[in-house]
């Protein structure tokens, strides 16, 4: 089930009434959640319910014999338990066949002959977001950070919370446990604000992810398409996983205010950014603030010189682009921000810095092309792809369409270039304080093109793949 | 246990308190929806009114490749010779191939959705002041068991040879997205924003004014970009005529200028898909559709099956394929 189609406004239509109808219960009310939840998942692959329950189940007990023991090393134990059951999952599921595919590879550039088995895994979908989210529960139950829930069907609840289980915002159980404990009031101001953030929710899927999809197609599907398409086709890239991703995020919001629950948010206007670690700071906050507390601050942060700093972000950005998915393709890409990423923090502390002045305009130029780049690693289907195409910028005869799709995406850019800058000027809190008619007819106006565009391109969103 | 344990410490509580005022919200959410709607008709009444540009006829592929051809037949005033049909038509007759071979003509091919009638207004149109003009009607066997025709295509074919019928059609709720936004954004922005075209056409062609051009910078000619798979298509071989194919060929001879010579193509198949008596079969649909279209006799004698490795689609030929079959078809004219 995909937000952006018919029978999840339907679905979602269901649970709001049957929500409504058990507004005088709170053990009710976590029973729906978990219900609806289960069927949400259920309908991508009933098979992977049986999973979400074990792994989520393992988390809750590692987390309650954690919340008993008295003894430090018994409690580590069990978080080393939760840590391998997660890793464990999330490594056969996503990583086994590119990890022994890499193997055999380098046992056959060593001329080893071997023979490799068929591994068809299917990945369950949300995986990676709901391990982690998992994960931050027992690291923040042992950390004291939270007091555990004893309550499995609270706790599932927490876990599986439909609207953001398969693509974030990976939530803290610090920010989002506590909630389920609380009765939640569901005013007029967070109603109104959900259907805000639902209906740019949509108008950056369907209206803009949408549309740079097919444009991004045309030129990764296809091979030896030569001059400046190589270029633009990554910035196309760009604007179509932000307006898919930020697109899902603002909806899953959304979903939860009406339910009268909070999300974190997950993108800031990215595109604004001038550097790059600005750009982090913006663009999929819930993922990088979570890399951030459970690995590059226990890992030294920069609390260990220049060298470890610059190997602590390396190492995560790394780290960050294989949670992305099973591909050299998704290292190399965390790779290329690692690095810049670094470098930034390395100017940044150097003299250098206090005596030259770079523009803003010139440091977004280069932020942009640095994310640019970035995105042609994690677009193209193998590195080899990635380097074709760099290479057919100057190698290969430009297609008849070059000028056109020039047009084409600068167009698009143009509407991702306007959504920030309105999005960083008309946050919601300024929003609300509008005149009444003003935010109905803004928000009728972002209905109109939601309905234009919807069903246009086949429902899918390109997060649901990690 | 837990479960237990927790019971017994937390008493049930209330899970969630509405203070909204139901009949205020309400009134936000009807007020979005009438505004919505109101919108969605002054979108309506401004597609009418006649103060928008007109409608560009390149929203998709088809309807591309049909006001291409409309473009097409009516500019052609020195040539001859025309193709009409279905998209065999389109994406087998060559026309470079025809110019070095000194034949002078244009592929009107379409969409086998059009019909064969729709087929002899796009030939009427090309045949104006042309008395001595030729028509060829190209159509696959696959094309001529089709049960119906698209009005839909039809209704594209129809605007864009009569641009001054460019009215909004009838008001119907059922189809308020197409006639409101759907045609208000394609005024607006077709005209200039590029299209892109989706899948392996795309691939080849990129956007809606790129495939324009080409089309008819080729003279009707579009190439096929498929690539064909024997062992996902797999077809009927029973190869018959579809009763609507009577009434549509009449109508299409009536639209023709008396005097103008119409011949009849019936396209090759891949080798998979044929049956032991095709050839036979094929004699069969030429003389019926011949008989009432009025074509010229002999019937053109050209390779009605093809090896599998020539196609792109079950219809349709790959460019080198498409480049030696309008040459065997230029050696048939010229002799």
């Amino acid at each position: 089930m995909i937000f952006n189609s018919n029978i999840f406004i339907l679905f979602f239509t269901a649970v709001l009434l049957l929500y409504w109808l058990i507004r005088n219960n709170q053990g009710y009310r976590d029973w729906l959640i978990v219900v609806s939840s289960f069927i949400f998942y259920g309908t991508w692959d009933w098979r992977f319910l049986g999973l979400l329950i074990i792994t989520g189940g393992i988390d809750f007990v590692c987390a309650y014999k954690i919340s008993i023991n008295p003894q430090q090393t018994t409690k580590k134990r069990w978080l080393m338990f939760s840590i391998v059951s997660n890793m464990g999952t999330l490594g056969f599921f996503k990583y086994s066949g590119f990890f022994l595919d890499s193997a055999l590879h380098i046992l056959e550039i060593f001329g080893l002959q071997s023979t490799r088995p068929v591994l068809a895994i299917i990945l369950p979908a949300g995986i990676s977001f709901y391990t982690f989210q998992a994960l931050s529960y027992t690291l923040d139950v042992y950390r004291g950070h939270i007091k555990v829930e004893t309550n499995p069907v609270k706790y599932f609840a927490f876990l599986t919370f439909f609207p953001q289980l398969v693509a974030g915002p990976i939530e803290r159980a610090s920010f989002l446990l506590p909630q389920f404990r609380e009765k939640r009031t569901i005013n007029e101001s967070i109603i109104l604000r959900g259907v805000w953030f639902i209906l740019w929710g949509f108008f950056l899927k369907v209206v803009i992810a949408d549309y740079f999809a097919p444009l991004v197609d045309m030129v990764f599907n296809v091979k030896h398409l030569g001059g400046s398409v190589n270029i633009l086709a990554p910035l196309a890239f760009g604007g179509q996983i932000y307006g898919d991703f930020a697109g899902y995020s603002l909806i899953a919001i959304g979903l939860a205010n009406t339910m009268g629950f909070e999300l974190s948010q997950n993108f800031s206007h990215p595109y604004l950014s001038s550097n790059i670690q600005e750009f982090w700071r913006r663009w999929h906050q819930t993922l990088s603030t979570w890399f951030r507390d459970y690995l590059y601050i226990p890992l030294g942060g920069n609390r260990l010189g220049s060298f470890r700093t610059f190997f602590n972000i390396f190492l995560t950005f790394i780290l960050a682009g294989l949670w992305h998915g099973a591909n050299w393709t998704f290292i190399l890409w965390g790779l290329c921000h690692g690095l810049a990423l670094g470098c930034y923090r390395l100017w940044r502390t150097s003299k250098m810095s206090a005596s030259i002045r770079i523009p803003k305009i010139a440091g977004w130029g280069m932020t942009m092309l640095i994310v640019g780049l970035g995105w042609l690693f994690f677009r193209a289907t193998s590195v080899s792809h990635a380097w074709d195409m760099i290479q057919a910028v100057t190698n290969d005869q430009p297609p008849s369409w070059s000028t056109n799709y020039a047009l084409a995406v600068s167009f698009g850019l143009l509407a991702v270039w306007f959504y920030d800058v309105f999005n960083k000027h008309f946050h919601w809190e300024r929003v609300s304080a509008w005149p009444w008619l003003l935010r109905i007819v803004v928000k009728s106006i972002l209905l109109v093109f939601i309905v234009a565009r919807w069903g246009k391109e086949p429902p899918s969103f390109i997060y649901f793949q990690f | 246990m837990l479960h237990q344990k927790h019971q017994s410490a937390v008493p049930q509580e209330v899970g969630h308190v509405y203070l909204v005022n139901p009949v205020a919200l309400a009134k936000q959410f009807a007020s979005i929806l009438l505004i919505v709607l109101a919108l969605f008709l002054a979108m309506w009444i401004a597609n009418g009114s006649g103060i928008l540009p007109k409608k560009y006829q390149l929203g998709d592929p088809d309807s591309t490749i049909i006001s291409t051809k409309v473009q097409l037949a009516a500019t052609s005033s020195k040539t001859r010779i025309a193709f009409v049909g279905d998209s065999s038509c389109l994406v087998n007759i060559h026309i470079p191939t025809m110019k070095e071979n000194g034949i002078e003509a244009i592929n009107l091919g379409t969409l086998s959705y059009l019909g064969i009638d729709s087929f002899g207004l796009l030939a009427q149109r090309f045949c104006q002041n042309k008395p001595d003009a030729q028509i060829f009607l190209v159509l696959h066997p696959e094309c001529l068991r089709m049960v119906a025709s698209s009005s839909e295509h039809r209704k594209i074919l129809m605007e864009a040879l009569d641009p001054s019928a460019d009215n909004p059609t009838q008001f119907q709720l059922s189809n308020l997205r197409k006639l409101s936004v759907d045609d208000f954004s394609s005024r607006l922005l077709d005209g200039w924003l590029p299209i892109p075209v989706k899948g392996q056409l795309g691939y080849r062609y990129g956007f809606n004014h790129n495939l324009r051009d080409e089309i008819f910078f080729a003279g009707g000619f579009m190439e096929e970009t498929g690539k064909f798979d024997t062992s996902v298509s797999q077809g009927s071989s029973e190869y018959r005529i579809a009763r609507r194919i009577q009434n549509e060929c009449t109508l299409f001879r009536s639209y023709l200028p008396k005097g103008v010579r119409v011949h009849l193509l019936i396209s090759p198949i891949p080798q998979s898909h044929a049956s032991r008596g095709h050839e036979k079969r094929v004699l069969e649909m030429q003389s019926e559709i011949g008989k009432w279209i009025q074509a010229e006799n002999p019937y053109l004698d050209l390779p009605t099956v093809l090896p599998d490795s020539s196609f792109g689609t079950v219809t349709h030929l790959l460019p080198n394929s498409a480049h030696e079959y309008t040459r065997q078809l230029c050696l048939m004219l010229s002799r």
